[in-house]
């Protein structure tokens, strides 16, 4: 074992960058739906399905940084990027248009 | 953009035609439609799947760099959306009736904002890294820090005002 399988741990601090963002998106759905109530906590839901698919991601991009480090594709995941800012932005207008 | 000269152009061999070649150059960099490109992916016409035809595979460090510096923004704007929520909703009202909403509104606006520049951020940048190009640069960190510092100054002021 001369050779370290991921130099820098980029996967993993991929992997816990995920799973940070997860946890902020399960935090802000936690408020979201203990401040509102009936059908007004459906930014909380999202924000919740949202932490869900995130924490999902990031054990999925670890498996594939891991292959990235042994010489396969090293794609970008635009889809996944694009969902998670959808959702922060929905959340966020979500948020806004219930708490007013 | 090439912007050779025309002399040059005319020097070169007959047989590669540089308006052919910038002509290609033009199409792989636009991104939209590449002559090179062979595999046609499904849902091509979405943005992102696009980004994958333009230029090449980037260093997969970078890519994951890129990657962990949009999801710090992600986790800034729902920490400004949580921020606005408890203003609203936990503290107590300050002597200044207005003073929460003065405070909330603007935090979560600024959360929307910044969700919604940081994909395009992100883009921008792996595009740039697909491109060999300089990574673009952007004035939200300078006008955010500015925002955060202004709401800050805000809730001292609200704040000494004494609560209700």
């Amino acid at each position: 074992m001369s050779k370290l399988s991921d130099p820098g741990l980029q996967g993993e601090r991929t992997h816990l960058a995920w799973q940070r963002t997860g946890l902020a998106y399960a935090t802000v759905g936690a408020g979201l739906t203990h401040f509102a109530d009936g059908l007004a906590r459906w930014p909380g839901w999202i924000a919740l399905f949202a932490s869900v698919v995130v924490l999902l991601t990031g054990a999925h991009r670890y498996r594939h940084a891991l292959q990235a480090v042994r010489g396969e594709r090293a794609a970008a995941v635009p889809t996944m990027v694009l969902a998670a800012a959808c959702a922060s932005l929905t959340v966020g207008i979500g948020a806004a248009a219930v708490l007013w | 953009m090439s912007e050779a000269p025309e002399s040059a152009g005319a020097n070169l061999p007959p047989r590669d035609s540089p308006d052919a070649e910038a002509r290609q150059k033009d199409e792989r960099q636009s991104g939209l439609r590449s002559s090179l490109d062979e595999r046609p992916e499904p849902g091509s016409w979405l943005p992102p799947v696009r980004l994958h035809r333009v230029g090449e595979d980037p260093d997969y460090r970078f890519t994951l760099a890129n990657e962990r510096t949009f999801l710090a923004w992600i986790r800034t704007s729902l920490a400004l959306l949580a921020g606005g929520i408890a203003v609203i909703k936990l503290v107590p009202s300050f002597s200044v009736a207005w003073g929460r909403h003065l405070l909330g509104i603007p935090l979560v606006l600024i959360s929307i904002g910044v969700s919604f520049w940081a994909y395009g951020h992100w883009f921008a940048a792996e595009r740039a890294m697909r491109l060999r190009q300089t990574l673009p640069a952007s004035w939200l960190p300078v006008m955010l820090g500015g925002a955060v510092g202004a709401i800050g100054v805000i809730a001292l002021i609200v704040s000494s005002l004494g609560n209700q």
